[in-house]
């Protein structure tokens, strides 16, 4: 049986085929949950992220143009809504912050919670920390190479950033990460 | 130095082989479904010109109260999905008509026998 591409599955599901939602959603779970969750640094926004762009992707289905790379437009639906989330949350922030006269600078929202699974937790903990340190962007690149084993000219064109500015983000990620992860590595 | 390097590159490397990422939990998978195939209604509706509503905007197009909607919901032309009730505006707006119709005639039925009871 031939497997239907991206571009032919976001066209049944314009023609309301809802197996041809199951299909993408399968095939885009992992990929799009580590680019939200690597994009905000905050799993509970992540959930409602993922979910949001699940929704928009139907909505938008009937206006995709086959001309271009479907992952890349999957990804800039989620990138686009990340993005917009986090500048709203940032300014929600401000305000908050604004009332209780303390500086945006110094505080920002734990991104571990309770439910990490993670064989060990304290790793896990310290990783989760030191990414939330980073710049969305910054975490988007080092997240998309190294744990979804993109190439640096993949990830410079799902993000639309230039190649250069990849490899720069990921060098930041990592040396960052080496230094705030220090304690377990020695 | 740069086998030094190196070296602290593997070993980060190894941490980050024991770090997991989110994953999609069986939960959030059966959200997104939910959602999606319900946009995936809407939007088909939508380019029929209908829409799909909720038991509450249902209620809100009749003027009645949710639960007044709810007690009634065996005449409505409702359906179910997912444990959810809906309705589609346009077979409630011809559900209306119909009703319109019925009470027309009933009122018409009704009315002479008024007047010959009068």
């Amino acid at each position: 049986m031939n497997r239907l591409d991206d571009a032919q599955l976001i066209g049944l599901i314009a023609r309301g085929h809802e197996w041809a939602f199951e299909r993408l959603l399968r095939r885009y779970r992992q990929a799009l949950m580590r680019l939200l969750y690597a994009l905000t640094a905050d799993r509970a926004m992540t959930e409602d992220l993922f979910q949001e762009t699940f929704v928009t992707l139907v909505e938008k289905a009937s206006s995709y143009q086959p001309t271009g790379s479907a992952r890349h437009w999957v990804f800039t639906i989620a990138r686009h809504k990340a993005l917009n989330a986090l500048s709203e949350s940032h300014r929600r922030r401000a305000r908050l912050l604004a009332f209780a006269g303390a500086s945006p600078g110094h505080v920002r929202t734990d991104p571990v919670d309770s439910s990490t699974r993670a064989a060990n937790a304290e790793l896990q903990a310290a990783f989760e920390a030191a990414m939330a340190d980073l710049p969305p962007l910054v975490r988007a690149c080092f997240v998309l190479q190294r744990f979804d084993r993109l190439s640096h000219a993949q990830v410079a064109r799902l993000l639309e950033l230039p190649l250069g500015t990849v490899k720069t983000h990921i060098r930041r990620a990592r040396d960052h990460l080496r230094r705030q992860l220090r304690p377990f590595i020695d | 130095m740069g086998e030094r390097s190196k070296t602290r590159k593997t070993k980060l490397d190894a941490l980050l082989d024991r770090i997991e990422l989110p994953g999609a939990s069986p939960a959030l998978l059966q959200e997104t479904r939910t959602a999606a195939i319900e946009a995936m209604a809407n939007r088909q509706m939508d380019e029929a010109g209908d829409v799909i509503l909720t038991p509450a905007e249902a209620a809100a197009l009749l003027r009645v109260d949710e639960q007044t909607l709810r007690d009634n919901l065996a005449d409505l032309p409702a359906f179910e999905f997912a444990g959810h009730i809906r309705f589609s505006r346009r077979a409630l707006e011809e559900w209306v008509r119909q009703r319109t119709a019925d009470f027309g005639e009933q009122m018409a039925r009704q009315q002479p026998l008024k007047i010959i009871a009068g």
